[in-house]
This record gives C-alpha cells, structure tokens and sequence, in this order.
C-alpha cells in the first residue's frame, strides 16, 4: 500500500511500513526518478522486475517492484494533473 | 494537495518537462557547434570555426536561459548528457546543412512547447518563450543565408576558401 499526502507544506509519502517525509524539492526529484523508469523494460530481456531508487538526497532508499512502479506513475500523475476547471 | 502544488509551483508541470526536454537539445546544439567549430578549424575554414565557437556558446547561454527559469520558478531544472555528436562532415556545405536542421528542430521544438503553454494557459512561460520564438527565426535566418552562400558559389576548392570570408559577415 502506497500513499501520499500532505501535512504543511510537506509531503508524506507511506511505502508499506515505511514513512518519508518530502520537501517539494524531494517530490519533483521522486517524480523525475519514477518517470524515468521505463516500464516496458520489467517485461523483457529478463530484467528482475526490482528498481532501487533514493529519495530525499540520498537519505532514503526504496526498493519497488513493478506494480510499485505502476502506482507511484500513477500518483504522481494524479497528483500533478490540474482538475479540470467547470465551463459554464 | 493541489492548492500546495500550486503554491510551489509557479508554472505548468508539462511545460517544466517540456523545458528540461529542450534544456537536453540546446546542450546537443551547443556540442553539435562545438564539432562542427571544430570540423572547420581543420579543414582551415577559420571564419566558419569562429562562427561556430560563436554559436555553440550562444546555444549554451539558451540552455542556461531555460535552466534558470525553471529553478527560479520553483522547478527543478536537470543537468543534461549529450551523447551521439557526430564529427564527419562530406564538405562544409554539408556542414551548414545539418546546422539548419538543426535550427529548424530546435523551432519546432520551441514552438511546441509555447503551444502547450497556450493549452495549458501557463501565460507566464508563453511570454518567457516569446524571446525563444524570435531568436530562433534570427537563427535560422543566419544559416539559411550561410547554406545560400555555398550553395550559390560551387565546390571549387579556391572559391569555398574565399567564401568563408564572407561567413564572418552572416
């Protein structure tokens, strides 16, 4: 279970039993390392299906398997898409 | 967490990627220029090699121009790897070529991302890329105007030699 939420300015990220605390700094850099994964590659040429990423200049250290992967996408994505505003 | 978002962040989240997408090409251009400054020093086209010296540093001040704007507002701008320069040119005519390609990509590029601006109504990066849009039209210009020049005058050796003096003027 992977989670992010806020608390004053500050982001808190819970990785399973793990808990983060992130600066908007640190955010931007999780979403750079996460997008940069290229999800295809954990299907072929016999990759391990393991990423090793560090968060919080290099203090933490995660480890994510592929559907972790696909989660942390997908709440960055949902995290930096603006709501669409209502047109009247 | 989209109002603390916003209040980090003084532009578009699409346009930063965008951005650092096009800080990786002016970096390419910058060392394309560099190879290229590099091609005309030894084939002895001195004022091509100093146009070139010229341009890659001015490629560099776009990509800084670009870096910093990210930084400042509240972005994180990346640092970027340039592999794949190449050094063979067929003749220095062909070496103004790919040098217009390259300019024209770079427009391109640019003037996709003042696009997604307008999309995404991020008006402040629209009017800080007004000066890209320009700048690159003046760029493009200098190398459509120095192919012309080769392209007009032939591949006799004596002559190219001659012309390049007139590059010192584009």
């Amino acid at each position: 279970m992977i989670t992010l939420t806020t608390t004053s300015n500050k982001y808190l990220l819970k990785f399973y039993h793990k808990q983060v605390t992130l600066t908007f700094c640190n955010l931007l850099a999780l979403r750079n390392t996460i997008n940069a994964i290229n999800i295809e590659s954990h299907f072929y040429e016999g990759h391990s299906g393991v990423e090793l990423i560090s968060v919080c200049n290099l203090k933490e250290i995660l480890l994510l398997d592929t559907l972790d992967v696909l989660e942390l996408k997908k709440i960055m994505d949902s995290i930096f898409s603006p709501k669409k505003e209502l047109v009247y | 967490m989209e109002n603390l978002i916003r209040e980090n962040l003084s532009i578009n989240i699409k346009v930063i990627d965008l951005l650092n997408d096009q800080i990786k090409m002016e970096a390419k251009a910058s060392a394309t220029y560099l190879a290229m400054a590099s091609w005309c020093d030894q084939h002895g086209y001195d004022h091509s090699a100093k146009f070139f010296y010229a341009q890659s540093s001015e490629e560099r001040e776009h990509m800084l121009k670009i870096f910093k704007y990210i930084n400042d507002n509240g972005g994180m701008a990346y640092s970027p790897t340039v592999e794949g320069v190449s050094h063979d040119y067929e003749s220095i005519l062909d070496l103004y070529k790919t040098a217009l390609q390259e300019e024209i990509k770079v427009s391109k590029s640019i003037q996709n991302i003042f696009l997604t601006c307008r999309k995404e109504k991020d008006v402040a990066s629209e009017l800080f890329l007004q000066w890209f849009v320009n700048e690159q039209q003046e760029e493009e210009q200098k190398m459509r105007h120095a192919v012309k020049i080769y392209d007009l005058h032939g591949e006799d050796v004596e002559n190219l030699y001659a012309i390049d003096k007139r590059i010192a003027g584009v």
